[in-house]
């Protein structure tokens, strides 16, 4: 008879139930692993042998067939190594007395050579997938406990080595749950940040503001080092608290991509993520084999900025098209597909000109060139750009010494009672929470202008030339305005704020080209 | 016919001199490739090397290669004996005796070349704009080379305008350079031409422009010189049109400005001084007595022309806000922008309510709005 127990394997960012069978049979003593697992699975029988042979226990000089069922699903990672060592000790028998069904454990972890247990990814969706298949124990290495411990409803047990975990079967060990100390909150990219340190600069965060109380994507075009980073590095602090919820969906991503190893706790910040520009298309959105989440899900809940836009390779930025407007991406391979949130807020950045000064007197780049150097972002994602504001450097605006920006606590607070709105605005719709998703029938509902808004609205469209298409979005970001001002209508104020938040649209009238 | 032309003008060892003379002897290229040994000897003035060159090449081949090529990119050929080639033109010898065009050629017209430098300040484009501009209304051709800056201005605000343009290029015309120019060139080819002395699939290269410019300078009647620097080409073209004795008239600016050291340099050695448009249709130089007239009662109009813009009454004030703003953006300086921020103090600190003053001022063409600065508006 084979011993069974449980484990899991990832699927994306799920991880489903994997049974580990394990039988000896007389022959030629060997460890055989089955069940289409990768390399590192089938690694597990040289790890299995040395932490074996240590001293406590014995190998049995038999054969040794362990089975990872569903066998027909390929498996990856070394965190079945614990799994497969209960059992082969049970089938052994070293482990007779067990005090418990070991059917109602789980078993996840890495085994070093010296028996002791290592930290493995994922351990988050499968301490969710083992309360979901109503397991009552999940074992899992040390490092790994406060991870697991995020999900209610299963009791989570700690070890350090393998000899603990047997210990613990046989009765002969009083299980202590690990001590940590208290408050050990990574620090993050966003601590000691706030707009209170950005001088000068009102206007364009008045715009970031706007942009991320209405969901909108921002892109900020200036000199080299205007501040164009300062800013978006602080976009999270103004961002709403996350929400247990959202919080555990960033979690289980970075759980997946190994990123929590070194905190191992809730992620309580909104993540930012800074892709390098020469970041291809799998980095972004997703890839490989077995499919791993890209920089797009790793800033889902919080902000993906693209510094110096124009530089990234067009594929890569295209491809960042669907999951912007579905809020997920969908990865398929050959022998995988992994779905993954990716609800983020673009934030970009980028020269004006290839020269990167234009405007001011000393930029030579002639209209022809500026226009070639912006046309490098393709329109669609332009287009699902809808704020993009010029940033003049610090040195220009001049602020004096005692200046500041506002505080980020006060302007996270605008954006919550904005979002509040659009949230009762759009409860019952689903998929769309914010003025930026709104399609073209919300508009009509939710933006309609009174006769001096559309006047103003037409003069601005005659004396700039603005095309058909922008005309939502205008509409959308003066929604926007009316929101964080709580204003039911909107009115010409909104308007004339918004006609202002386009103005790379703008220059181009004022382009001499044919 | 064609193909004698192609042949004759791709062979090694005959220039554009030797060609006119040779045609001209001859009759026809198609002659000249009939030609028989005795017959060449016997054309007076015929070095020996050309009459071996024409010997020895006398296959077709690469001839009908071109001519394929130009039947497939709908280039055109220009020979000297053309009625639509310029006699000004066909008056230097040296000029090229075939070209390869693009677009339609018009029977004579006044043209006006309009060059500069391919990095020019907004001075430049301004003025360059300005003249093609008015070149157009005034039904006269305007010439440049397709270059960037000075030149690509002068071509897209005369086909704004409706006008007609000439092209001058140091490549063959079925290739765009720079390739920014694409949708430039596709409209220059529809509202105007392309010409260049090199034959289709030659690729631009430095030694290739001056002959392009000598013949941009001699195409044209009078040439309009922007902005050059210390060498430009803009230059090498205006010392061709100088030689050729074309009127050369050059934009004055700032002594500092390294932009126009080369038309300030122009003036010096006698240019003439480009104040306005107008200028470029009077083919009488009229204006030194305008100016000797202006000078002498210069303090008074300069003077009432700076008091005239502080109070221009065409824009209307309709708030004491307004009028604050608009007096400081003088007092700056109405060139230079000023950061949005400074104003805040007019409004109490009111972010939003400044956005909305200031845009509605925008639309009423009282200030420009760029980014998070503000400029005075002007025409």
């Amino acid at each position: 008879m084979a011993t069974v127990v449980n484990s899991f394997a990832l699927d994306g960012v799920n991880a489903y139930p994997v049974i580990v069978e394990t039988v000896t049979l007389h022959g030629q003593p060997s460890v055989n692993i089955v069940g289409l697992g990768d390399a590192a699975v089938k690694e597990a029988a040289q790890r299995l042998q040395a932490a074996l042979s240590c001293g406590v226990f014995d190998f049995p000089k038999l054969k040794v067939v362990i089975n990872l069922a569903p066998s027909g699903m390929k498996k990856s990672g070394s965190h079945f190594d614990l799994a497969m060592a209960v059992s082969l000790l049970h089938e052994d028998g070293q482990i007779l007395a067990i005090k418990e069904d070991l059917m109602g454990i789980a078993f996840i972890g890495e085994l070093s050579l010296n028996a002791e247990l290592r930290p493995v990814r994922g351990v988050l969706p499968m301490a969710i997938a083992a309360r979901e298949s109503g397991l009552k124990k999940l074992f899992v290495p040390v490092e790994n406990y406060g991870e697991a411990n995020l999900v209610k409803g299963i009791e989570v047990y700690a070890f350090k080595t393998l000899f603990e975990v047997v210990d613990y079967l046989r009765g002969t060990l009083e299980y202590q749950p690990p001590v940590f100390s208290q408050a050990v909150r990574p620090p993050s990219a966003t601590d000691g940040l706030d707009f209170f340190d950005v001088r000068g600069q009102e206007v364009l965060i008045e715009y970031t503001v706007v942009a991320v109380a209405g969901g909108h994507n921002i892109l900020m075009i200036g000199p080299p080092g205007c501040g164009k980073s300062m800013i978006a590095k602080r976009i999270p602090t103004i961002m709403p608290v996350l929400s247990e919820e959202e919080a555990l969906e960033i979690t289980r991503i970075y759980s997946v991509t190994g990123h929590l190893r070194e905190c191992g706790y809730l992620i309580q910040d909104r993540p930012f993520r800074t892709p390098h520009h020469n970041a291809s298309t799998n980095a972004l959105v997703g890839g490989g084999s077995p499919v791993v989440p890209g920089e797009i899900s790793l800033a889902h809940n919080g902000v993906l900025f693209l510094d110096e836009i124009a530089e990234f390779n067009k594929k890569a930025l295209d491809a960042l098209r669907q999951p912007m407007e579905d809020k997920v991406v969908t990865v398929s391979r050959v022998n995988s597909t992994g779905t993954f949130p990716a609800n983020f807020m673009l934030v970009s950045a980028m020269n004006p000109c290839p020269c990167g000064y234009y405007g001011q007197a000393r930029c030579r780049c002639t209209d022809y060139e500026v226009l070639k150097y912006r046309q490098k972002i393709s329109g669609p994602i332009l287009d699902r750009i809808e704020v993009h504001k010029y940033v003049q450097s610090v040195s220009f605006l001049n602020p004096s010494e005692e200046d500041h920006g506002p505080r980020s606590a006060d302007l996270r607070e605008r954006v919550q009672k904005a979002r509040d709105i659009q949230q009762l605005r759009f409860a019952g719709v689903p998929y769309i929470n914010s003025n930026a998703q709104m399609n073209e029938a919300m508009i009509k509902e939710f933006c309609s202008l009174d006769s001096d808004s559309n006047r103003l609205l037409s003069l601005a469209f005659e004396k700039f030339q603005y095309s058909a298409r922008t005309y939502n979005k205008f509409l959308k970001i003066a929604r926007t305005f009316s929101d964080l001002d709580a204003s039911e209508h909107i009115r010409k104020q909104d308007v004339s704020g918004a006609l202002m938040a386009r103005d790379m649209d703008k220059d181009r009238s004022g382009m001499l080209v044919v | 016919m064609n193909i004698y032309w192609l042949w004759l003008a791709a062979l090694k060892g005959v220039g554009p001199v030797t060609l006119r003379y040779l045609v001209m002897r001859l009759g026809s290229p198609e002659a000249v490739y009939t030609a028989t040994q005795a017959e060449l000897e016997g054309t007076e003035g015929l070095r020996r090397q050309v009459v071996e060159a024409i010997l020895e090449s006398r296959s077709l081949d690469q001839a009908k290669r071109t001519e394929e090529l130009m039947l497939r990119q709908e280039i055109k050929l220009l020979t000297f004996v053309d009625p639509l080639y310029p006699t000004s033109v066909n008056s230097f010898a040296n000029q090229p005796a075939v070209l390869y065009y693009k677009g339609t050629l018009r029977p004579a017209q006044a043209r006006v070349g309009i060059v500069g430098s391919r990095r020019c300040t907004t001075y430049g484009k301004q003025v360059a704009a300005e003249a093609a501009t008015f070149l157009a209304d005034q039904g006269i051709t305007v010439v440049s080379g397709l270059a960037k800056g000075i030149d690509s201005y002068a071509h897209t605000a005369c086909l704004k305008a409706g006008g007609y343009t000439l092209a001058f290029i140091a490549n063959g015309p079925d290739i765009c350079y720079p390739a920014e120019h694409r949708l430039l060139m596709d409209q220059i080819i529809e509202n105007g031409a392309v010409l260049s002395p090199y034959p289709p699939g030659t690729r631009p290269r430095q030694e290739y422009f001056p002959l392009r410019n000598r013949l941009l300078s001699a195409w044209v009647e009078q040439l309009l010189v922007v902005e050059a620097g210390a060498r430009s080409g803009a230059l090498i073209t205006a010392n061709y049109a100088l030689e050729q004795h074309r009127r050369v008239l050059a934009v004055p600016n700032s002594i500092y400005s390294p932009e126009s050291y080369g038309t300030n340099r122009l003036l010096q050695s006698g240019a003439e001084l480009y104040l306005e448009p107008k200028q470029l249709v009077n083919k009488v130089h009229e204006l030194p007595q305008q100016l000797s007239r202006d000078i002498g009662t210069s303090e008074l109009p300069i003077q009432a022309n700076a008091t005239r813009k502080r109070t221009e009454p065409e824009k209307e004030i309709s708030s004491p806000q307004e009028q604050a703003i608009l007096e400081r953006l003088f007092a700056n300086n109405s060139e230079n922008p000023v950061a949005i921020r400074d104003f805040l103090d007019l409004v109490d600190g009111n972010l939003k309510a400044l956005l909305t003053l200031l845009c509605s001022m925008e639309l009423e063409e009282k200030v420009i709005i760029s980014g998070q600065t503000v400029k005075y508006f002007q025409k």
